[in-house]
């Protein structure tokens, strides 16, 4: 079985963001991926060149996969890339997902005591 | 301060191009690609100067459009896919930006945008020349040690032979009494042991 690669906290920022816009049918391109990551990051912008090199990355490593969908006039009819969440994404962020969870039943208990 | 935070977050995202995001295979080290290296040996203490370079001469000295100046570089910088998607995303940024913050405020923000996103594009093809210049090196080196080794083999099989033939070319050629070269390497030969 092929092995579930481990991922970053921002390429799980990114998946997760995916599959939320993904999972509410909506259209899930540069800007709405950059407005949810700047607003569940508490404002704070990612350098936008960094925005598409990591969303490349995940496509590169197999965990997001995109196409290309028509211009827009409020785009300068220029294309936009569609982003998806493949099989191996969704395992990637389930295993970054337990990590962490795991990571806080470990703290919880000493933040009881404190 | 503007210019310590770009200094700092070029060379941070160049390491992290670095790192993580290209892998170069190319084993070939043309002209182009060595002067890209020696430029980012230097480059990362650089950056800072480009991304004022790059606002110097598009955005303030240019009499031209500059954002479009920006759309060009871009463009170049990237593959047609990539550039429509980012690019388009822009427009789009553009849009609300100018609807948020007002025309000179939006256009400031979308041009700063535009702007980092070509600094950034040019770490990563710095970052990619770089690895592949360290590919190369690997490349060259495990070469180098190979051809070492079998010129060591080499060497230690002619022993037997070199030694005693150059030797005795070497002792005639210094008595120069008229020895010839079989008897001195027969002296070398039996003085070696061989």
């Amino acid at each position: 079985m092929k092995q579930v690669p481990n991922i970053s906290d921002t390429e799980a920022d990114l998946i997760g963001i995916v599959l939320a816009l993904n999972g509410a049918d909506e259209e899930a391109y540069g800007v709405p991926i950059n407005a949810e990551l700047t607003r569940i990051r508490g404002g704070r912008e990612i350098v936008s060149g960094a925005l598409y090199t990591s969303l490349q990355r995940l496509v590169n490593k197999g965990l997001l996969e995109a196409e290309s969908a028509a211009g827009t006039p409020e785009r300068g009819n220029r294309s936009k890339r569609l982003y998806k969440v493949t099989g191996t994404g969704i395992r990637a962020f389930r295993k970054w997902e337990a990590e962490r969870l795991r990571l806080l039943d470990t703290v919880r208990p000493a933040w009881g005591r404190s | 301060m503007t210019k310590t935070v770009t200094f700092l977050v070029a060379i941070g995202s160049g390491f992290y191009v670095s790192a993580g995001v290209v892998t170069g295979d190319n084993l070939r080290l043309p002209l182009w690609q060595f002067a890209g290296c020696v430029v980012m040996v230097f480059g990362f203490l650089l950056i800072g100067l480009l991304r004022n370079l790059i606002e110097l001469f598009l955005l303030r000295l240019a009499d031209l459009d500059r954002a479009q100046i920006l759309i060009w570089v871009i463009e170049f910088l990237h593959t047609p896919v990539r550039a429509d998607e980012i690019l388009g995303d822009l427009h789009e940024l553009k849009i609300q930006w100018i609807q948020d913050l007002g025309e000179s405020e939006g256009r400031r923000r979308f041009r700063r945008h535009a702007c980092w996103i070509v600094v950034y594009r040019l770490c990563e093809l710095a970052a990619l020349l770089v690895s592949s210049f360290w590919d190369t090196v690997e490349a060259t080196l495990q070469r180098l040690v190979t051809v070492a080794k079998l010129l060591s083999q080499i060497v230690r099989i002619l022993r037997p032979v070199w030694i005693p033939l150059g030797g005795g070319t070497v002792l005639s050629w210094l008595t120069g009494k008229g020895e010839t070269v079989g008897r001195a390497l027969k002296a070398l030969h039996d003085w070696s042991g061989l």
